[in-house]
């Protein structure tokens, strides 16, 4: 070991405590400030928050916020932002949406094309939230932008969704970078009745994930004028739609009519046979009684247990369950009928 | 002539631990680098906004949180109710009474009026007898399952047999979560479409914290320096550690006390098994059957959702503790040694597991030799004394400045702790650990490995522990 190395080591040590230390002052120092600036804002708040309220019911008292230190423009955003998400009432929308698109919008355009991704996604989150249709050309300046992220682009169709934004289609079709099932469900959740039905003659274009986010949704927002539609598609090729189709059916309580659901009752498929049984529930089928106590003995165990969930809601369905309970040969199918015969009486009892 | 191979045998000894050190000091560096980029990122991100669209129930995807409780009749009532109150659409609370011999589950009756009922159990995974399953007659999204003491892996695959749910999460019985903590956790399962199977949160330390009705009210640091150790070590292995692998897919470690995790892909696992560190050792085995199978599945860790857990505040304890999670490290290696090294199983073989092993486990061993070449290099003197002053510098930034960089990176970004005065606190403590509480934790594993050494058999006898302390 000679004397220079340990020199040079201890100086690299020395200089790595100094560096940590005054990064160290630097955060100590910032974290005051900052719990400073919080304690203001929190203070404009308190003092703002009648005007505002006021300014949202009657629409006076504009003039009384003021929105000229950065503090005080902190704190206004702040309380815009809460009441957006507490009041759903139009008119108190449509104000929010104004002051907002007059007094914010240099400051949310300066967020949105911040270097740092956290922030950007902030200045989203409230252009949705306020609805600041204003800032179209910005989103689009965004969305052009090289360091757009997954998930600031998914954000901003999102957007584009709610305002209903024409490009929005396209995009979905060649999205910059791949969008998830979630992401579809998403957009198509967001999206409006007259959008939806402008595209879904295009449906057999989409992407897969697309066209079972598509189905879903169609089941959860209830749009029955889709059921004929859903119906068609029992016909697909691909076992995902056929499933899907079927689930979107028991989510809206779709008649399909019972020659269809012994089809797909007796399916290979055990997918498909516990969507039908689930079908079936929901819209009583009673001429599938027969096919769901044989279901009882299927060898999938959510298979079973959907059929007999799906028994207690037909006419007589106890009874046929409690015979099952008593006489069956197959003691999967006993223990089943029971469990949901108990469950039954805590449900409806 | 002796004395000779003396001084050459230390310092050989020396320049080994001298250049382990230098190695790992660069590989956490690394680390360090990557959680930096990683959080600055996403520094400042409102705190709910990207969580509210995964309260609508048709994109979240249904839970089951499980707890397994072993004479927990003090702290279960708390934990239940804080369950009660999450912030999620859907979910069902599982509360796994292992076998208890005090009254937890008559207090769990009592409480929530629990009315037994007829269920119908699918045994995917083997377990001790289920005596009863019961459902709450105020909360119908509560059910108790009472078995036979089996442990807590044991305790956990019954609760995974019951549940309903596709994911399941793992809670331990005397810890606090943030209420949106569960969509927090949930977000990136949801938004990959599931191609992420197991997601795990942070851990952070209770003690100091204002608690009331199993809510964390404020945040705040304790004033025992044990404990404030330990704070520091927690936002080291987690911030630092555990997002800087996460990233790369490297992660082999979901804590057991906050995870949540792809029911489907446990069951083809086959479970939890008996063994000292269960939570690893599940990870170890998902991991290795997703390469089994050629699929491109995700472990995550995300850095948010924080779970509050009470850590010991003596020294017994905290030694036990230590030990524990070293044995429980050195059998999930055991058990998967075939991994290390095995480039069939890409980073987590070429990786992951060579990092746990030397870095994590041997780690303290040479550290240990470190310390032993320190002294006797002071003895020996001369030149000797230069090398121990170096050996003792890299420990210190192995020990201390790793931890003071923790303290800093929490500073810079998560930023937690409300007071000016908690994070000066939490640095300067830093500064001391290579001085004191470094050492110890260090004595403490390797501690944990002669105890595995000196019991031949001693892994099967630690697997039977009931659930908790």
């Amino acid at each position: 070991m000679q004397q220079p190395a340990i020199v040079y080591f201890f100086v690299l040590f020395i200089s790595l405590l100094i560096v940590l230390t005054s990064l160290f002052l630097y955060l100590v120092i910032r974290k005051a400030a900052e719990n400073e600036r919080r304690r203001k804002i929190d203070a404009y708040k308190t003092s703002y928050q009648q005007t505002v309220f006021r300014y949202l019911n009657e629409g006076i008292g504009e003039g009384e916020l003021s929105c000229r230190s950065p503090l005080k423009q902190q704190a206004l955003l702040e309380l815009f932002e809460e009441f957006s998400r507490l009041i759903e009432s139009e008119l108190v929308q449509a104000r929010i949406r104004a002051f907002a698109e007059t007094h914010f919008q240099p400051m949310i355009r300066k967020q949105l094309f911040h270097r740092r991704w956290g922030v950007r996604m902030n200045a989203l989150f409230y252009i949705e939230d306020f609805q600041m249709k204003v800032m179209i050309n910005d989103l689009e300046r965004l969305y052009q932008s090289a360091k757009l992220t997954k998930s600031e682009e998914i954000q901003l169709l999102k957007i584009y969704a709610i305002f209903d934004c024409p490009k929005l289609y396209e995009r979905m079709l060649a999205p910059k970078y791949p969008l998830t099932e979630f992401a579809y469900r998403l957009l198509f959740r967001h999206m409006n009745d007259e959008t939806l039905k402008a595209i879904v003659h295009r449906f057999a274009q989409w992407p897969p994930l697309m066209q079972y986010a598509f189905i879903d949704i169609v089941g959860i927002r209830n749009r029955s004028e889709y059921g004929v539609y859903l119906e068609q598609l029992l016909e697909s090729e691909s076992e995902e739609i056929r499933i899907r189709s079927l689930k979107a059916m028991a989510t809206m309580g779709y008649f399909l009519s019972h020659e269809k659901l012994i089809h797909f009752l007796s399916s290979p498929l055990w997918q498909e046979r516990l969507m039908a049984i689930k079908v079936c529930g929901k819209i009583r089928a009673n001429e599938c009684i027969p096919h769901l106590v044989s279901l009882l003995s299927d060898p999938i165990f959510s298979v079973r247990s959907q059929a007999a969930q799906a028994l207690l809601r037909m006419e007589n369905g106890s009874q046929w369950l409690k015979e099952v309970a008593t006489s069956a040969d197959d003691p999967f199918a006993r223990d089943m009928a029971r469990e949901w015969l108990e469950r039954g009486v805590e449900v409806w009892g | 002539m002796g004395i000779d191979i003396w001084y050459t045998f230390v310092s050989v000894v020396g320049w080994f631990v001298f250049l382990f050190m230098v190695a790992v000091i660069l590989f956490y560096s690394f680390l360090l680098l990557v959680s930096l980029v990683q959080l600055r990122k996403s520094y400042e991100l409102d705190e709910w906004e990207p969580y509210e669209e995964l309260l609508d129930v048709s994109y979240a995807k249904p839970l089951s949180i499980l707890v397994p409780a072993y004479n927990e009749s003090a702290g279960i009532f708390g934990t239940v109710r804080s369950l009660l109150s999450i912030e999620y659409p859907e979910y069902e609370i599982i509360v796994i009474n292992d076998g208890s011999t005090d009254d937890t589950l008559a207090k769990l009756i009592e409480s929530f009026q629990l009315v037994r009922i007829n269920h119908v159990i699918r045994q995917q995974l083997k377990t001790k007898r289920v005596k009863a399953v019961y459902r709450s007659k105020l909360y119908r999204h509560l059910f108790v399952i009472d078995k036979e003491n089996g442990g807590k892996a044991d305790a956990l695959n019954a609760g995974i047999n019951v549940s309903r749910y596709p994911y399941f999460c793992s809670i331990d019985g005397d810890s606090v979560l943030e209420r949106s903590a569960f969509l927090k956790v949930m977000k990136p399962i949801i938004d990959s479409d599931g191609e992420v199977i197991a997601s795990g949160g942070s851990i952070r330390i209770a003690n100091g914290c204002e608690i009331e009705s199993g809510e964390i009210v404020k945040v705040g640091l304790s004033r025992h320096p044990l404990v404030v150790m330990q704070v520091i070590e927690y936002l080291r292995a987690f911030l630092m550690g555990r997002i800087g692998l996460s990233r790369h897919n490297l992660l082999l470690i979901v804590s057991g006390a906050f995870g949540v995790f792809s029911k489907r892909w446990v069951i083809e696992a086959g479970g939890y098994a008996h063994t000292v560190g269960e939570d690893m050792e599940l990870v170890v085995r998902l991991h290795r059957l997703i390469k089994e199978r050629k699929e491109s599945k995700k472990i995550v860790y995300v850095p948010d959702p924080v779970c509050w857990t009470e850590a010991p505040e003596s020294l017994k304890y905290l030694r036990r503790q230590r030990s524990r999670w070293h044995r429980g490290l050195l059998e999930s290696l055991w058990i998967h040694r075939r991994l290390i090294f095995n480039p069939k199983y890409g980073s987590i073989g070429l990786v992951s597991m060579p990092y746990f092993l030397f870095i994590e486990f041997f780690g303290p061993v040479v550290e240990l030799l470190g310390y032993v070449v320190m002294l006797v290099s002071l003895f020996f003197g001369g030149v000797y004394i230069e090398f121990a002053i170096l050996l003792f510098l890299l420990s210190v930034i192995y020990g201390s400045v790793f931890s003071m960089a923790a303290v800093l990176l929490e500073e810079w970004t998560v930023r937690k702790f409300p007071n000016v005065s908690d994070i000066v606190r939490l640095f300067l403590f830093s500064l001391t650990e290579s001085l004191w509480y470094r050492p110890l934790t260090v004595w403490w594993r390797c501690e944990g490995i002669v105890d595995v050494l000196r019991k031949k058999r001693g892994w099967g006898e630690m697997a039977r522990k009931g659930v908790s302390k």
